[in-house]
C-alpha cells in the first residue's frame, strides 16, 4: 500500500520537557489509523506538528512523498483538520460557517456553493443551513465543523476527538460519516478516548505514552500483546496494561 | 479567498449589538449630554471677542520683554492690551497688610469702572495676576490661555538663549494660531469630538471576532490552511474600518438631522475621519497582537486613547484647555479634532495635512509592526 503521511524522528521539546520524542509514523493510503494514549502523551502535539500549527523541535513530515513544510502551499489543500475544539463562529449561520473555513482552501463561486451545500447534507445539516450555530445542540455543533473541514475534498482527514461531549445518536452518526468518508477514498487519522469507537473503525491502532509509540497493529494485535485469548480482553484493558492505571496529572 | 473571510467578519461585526449601541448611540447619547452641560459657556465665548484688556506692569518684570508680541497675538485674536499706568502693579504674598491688599483691589476695581474693562492684568516681577468681572468669566478664560500661551513662548525663547540660538534683543513673541479661534457652539464641537473619540474605541468592535478565534482555536484553522498573517491581518483589520465606519456614518447622519449639527465640507471632513479610523484601527491591533489578551488589550488601549482624548479635547474643550502644546501636538486625536471643528465651523484647517500624515503613519507603522510581529513570534 502507497504511505501518504510519514513522520521521521519527530520531536517536540518545551524546555526541558520532551512531549513528542522520535516519533516515526507511516499512515497508508486508505485506512483509519487510530491514535490513543493517556492525556499528555503527546497526541494532540503530534496532530498539530503533522498540520504545522506547532513547530517541531526536530524532525520532520512527509504527506504524499513530499516534505509538508517544503510543499505546503500546495499539500495543506489535501489535508482537513476537524480539531478537538468546536471551532465555528455562534454567530454566523451553519452555511457561513462552512463558506468561511472551506473558501481558506481557495475554492469560491459556485464550486464554492456546491460544496457547502454538499457538506451539509453529508453531516446532515441541510434543512438547518440557515440557523445560526449559536442555536445548535452540541451534537450538531460537531456536525458543523466536521462540515467546515471536508468541503475541499481532502485525502487527508485528522480528527482529533470528535464525539467528545456529544450523544450517542450524534457519536453514531459521526463514526458511520467518517467510514463513509473512508469508503470514498479518504484516509483518516482518528484520536480519541472511546476505545470501543476506535475499535470500532480503525484498521489500525497505535498507543503512545510519553511521547512514543509505545505499540502499533490491528486491535488482534494490539489484544495478542497482552493475551492470547483475545476474545476475553478489550482494547482498554489493553490500554491499561499497557499504559499502566497510574493518574496522570498535567 | 479573504474575500469570503472578510465578507463573514463584516456579518459578525454588524450582528453584534454591542457595536451599534457603542458607536451609534453612544456617540449622539455623550454629545448631547456634553454638549447641554457646556452650551451655556461655549455660547458666550462665541460672542465675547472682541474685547479689552487692561493691565500694569511692575518695573523689571520679566513680562517686558516680549509684550510686544503678546500684544500683537491679541489682536489678532481680537483680544487688545491697553496700558494703564494709573495703578502699579504689586504682588502681595501671605504675610502682606491686608489693608495694602484691600486698598490695591480698589484701585485696580476703579480703574476698570473708568475704562470700563472686564478683565485686567497685572504684571509683577515674575508673575502675573487676572481679575475679572463675575459677569467676564470667559473672557478671564481667554485671557488666561493667550498668557499661558504667551509664559511657553517665553520659555522656549529662554531655552535658546542658553542653547546660543538667540539674544535677549531679538527675543518677539508671535501667537499665530491662537487655540480659541475657532467660535463653534457645544453640540457642533461636541458631536464631532465624541464621534471621533468613539471612532478610537474601534477594538470593541472586532472584540467578538478576535474573542471567538481565540476561544475556540478557530486561528489553528487559519494556519492549518496556510493562511498569510498578512491576510488574517487584512481580515480583521478591514472588516474593522468599515464597521465603525457605516456606525458612525450613521451616527453622524442621525446627529445632522436631529441635533442640526455642521459638517465641513464633506471630502475633507470624511477624509479625517477615515484616517483617524484607519489609524485607530491599526494601533489597536497592534496592542493585540503584543498582549494576545483581549481583556488586556481593551483596558491598554482605552487608557492611552482616554490620555490621547484628554490632551486632545475630547473632553475639555482643547480651545479653553491650559494643557501644554507639546502634549496636546502628540496626540493624533488633537489634530483630527482640530481639523474637523476648523473645518465645520472655518470651512478650512491647517489641521487637516497633520491630521491625515500623523493617522497615515499611525495606520502604516502599526500595521507593519502587527504582521511582522504575528510572523517573528514561534510556533510551539
Amino acid at each position: 500500500m502507497d504511505i501518504i503521511l510519514k513522520t521521521k524522528d519527530l520531536t517536540k521539546k518545551y524546555d526541558n520537557r520532551v512531549v513528542v520524542d522520535n516519533l516515526n509514523l507511516e499512515i497508508q493510503k486508505g485506512e483509519i489509523f487510530g491514535l490513543l494514549g493517556p492525556n499528555g502523551a503527546g497526541k494532540s502535539t503530534t496532530m498539530n506538528m503533522i498540520c504545522d500549527i506547532v513547530k517541531p523541535t526536530l524532525g520532520s513530515v512527509e504527506f504524499l512523498g513530499r516534505d509538508f513544510k517544503k510543499n505546503r502551499k500546495e499539500l495543506v489543500k489535501k489535508l482537513g483538520y476537524i480539531p478537538q475544539d468546536l471551532a465555528i463562529h455562534g454567530n454566523l449561520k451553519a452555511w457561513e460557517n462552512v463558506e468561511l473555513f472551506t473558501s481558506l482552501y481557495g475554492i469560491r463561486g459556485e464550486e464554492l456553493k456546491n460544496a457547502i451545500n454538499e457538506s451539509l447534507e453529508y453531516v446532515g445539516l441541510s434543512e438547518r443551513k440557515d440557523d445560526y450555530a449559536k442555536s445548535f445542540s452540541g451534537g450538531m455543533k460537531r456536525r458543523l465543523n466536521i462540515a467546515c473541514a471536508i468541503g475541499h475534498h481532502p485525502e487527508l482527514l485528522i480528527f482529533d476527538e470528535p464525539t467528545v461531549g456529544i450523544d450517542p445518536q450524534s457519536r453514531n452518526f459521526i463514526l458511520n460519516r467518517i467510514k463513509e468518508s473512508n469508503r470514498k477514498g479518504a484516509t483518516i487519522i482518528y484520536t480519541s478516548h472511546y476505545m470501543e469507537e476506535v475499535e470500532a473503525i480503525c484498521t489500525r491502532i497505535a498507543i503512545m505514552d510519553n511521547g512514543r509509540i509505545i505499540a502499533c497493529g490491528t486491535s488482534e494485535e494490539l489484544k495478542k500483546l497482552v493475551t492470547n485469548d483475545v476474545d476475553k480482553i478489550s482494547l482498554e484493558e489493553v490500554f491499561l496494561t499497557l499504559t499502566g492505571k497510574k493518574l496522570r496529572d498535567y | 479567498m479573504i474575500r469570503y473571510m472578510i465578507k463573514n467578519n463584516l456579518k459578525l461585526m454588524f450582528r453584534s449589538p454591542a457595536n451599534i449601541i457603542l458607536f451609534i448611540l453612544m456617540p449622539i447619547l455623550v454629545s448631547s449630554v456634553l454638549a447641554s452641560a457646556f452650551s451655556a459657556l461655549m455660547k458666550s465665548y462665541e460672542n465675547k471677542t472682541p474685547f479689552d484688556v487692561g493691565y500694569c506692569m511692575e518695573q523689571e518684570s520679566v513680562f517686558c520683554i516680549g509684550m510686544e508680541g503678546l500684544k500683537s497675538g491679541g489682536k489678532q485674536a481680537g483680544v487688545n492690551f491697553t496700558e494703564c499706568d494709573e495703578v502699579e502693579a504689586t504682588a502681595f504674598t501671605e504675610a502682606s497688610d491686608a489693608e495694602a491688599i484691600a486698598r490695591h483691589e480698589k484701585d485696580i476695581q476703579t480703574v476698570m469702572n473708568q475704562r470700563n474693562l472686564n478683565v485686567f492684568v497685572e504684571f509683577c516681577k515674575d508673575t502675573y495676576v487676572v481679575w475679572e468681572r463675575e459677569n467676564a468669566k470667559t473672557e478671564g478664560q481667554i485671557l488666561e490661555y493667550l498668557l499661558n500661551a504667551y509664559v511657553e513662548g517665553a520659555d522656549r525663547m529662554k531655552l535658546q538663549m542658553v542653547q546660543g540660538g538667540g539674544r535677549s534683543g531679538e527675543i518677539e513673541l508671535n501667537i499665530e494660531t491662537p487655540e480659541f479661534m475657532p467660535a463653534i457652539n457645544s453640540t457642533d464641537y461636541y458631536v464631532i469630538i465624541e464621534l471621533a473619540y468613539f471612532g478610537w474605541c474601534a477594538l470593541v468592535c472586532a472584540a467578538g471576532l478576535l474573542g471567538a478565534e481565540k476561544k475556540y482555536g478557530i486561528n489553528k484553522k487559519y494556519q492549518v490552511a496556510g493562511l498569510s498573517k498578512t491576510k488574517i491581518y487584512l481580515a480583521r483589520f478591514l472588516p474593522m474600518v468599515i464597521c465603525v465606519f457605516c456606525c458612525e456614518a450613521i451616527a453622524a447622519v442621525i446627529a445632522a438631522s436631529t441635533l442640526d449639527v455642521h459638517w465641513g465640507p464633506a471630502g475633507w471632513t470624511i477624509a479625517v475621519f477615515a484616517g483617524m479610523l484607519l489609524a485607530a484601527c491599526a494601533f489597536e491591533l497592534l496592542i493585540y497582537e503584543i498582549t494576545q489578551s483581549m481583556v488586556l488589550s481593551i483596558i491598554s488601549s482605552f487608557c492611552i486613547v482616554w490620555f490621547m482624548g484628554y490632551f486632545g479635547g475630547s473632553f475639555e474643550t482643547y480651545m479653553f484647555s491650559s494643557m501644554p502644546q507639546i502634549l496636546k501636538s502628540l496626540s493624533p486625536i488633537y489634530h483630527g479634532n482640530r481639523a474637523l471643528v476648523e473645518l465645520s465651523c472655518m470651512g478650512h484647517s491647517d489641521y487637516v495635512l497633520s491630521s491625515l500624515l500623523y493617522s497615515f503613519l499611525l495606520f502604516a507603522g502599526c500595521s507593519l509592526a502587527s504582521i511582522i510581529l504575528g510572523r517573528v513570534r514561534k510556533r510551539g
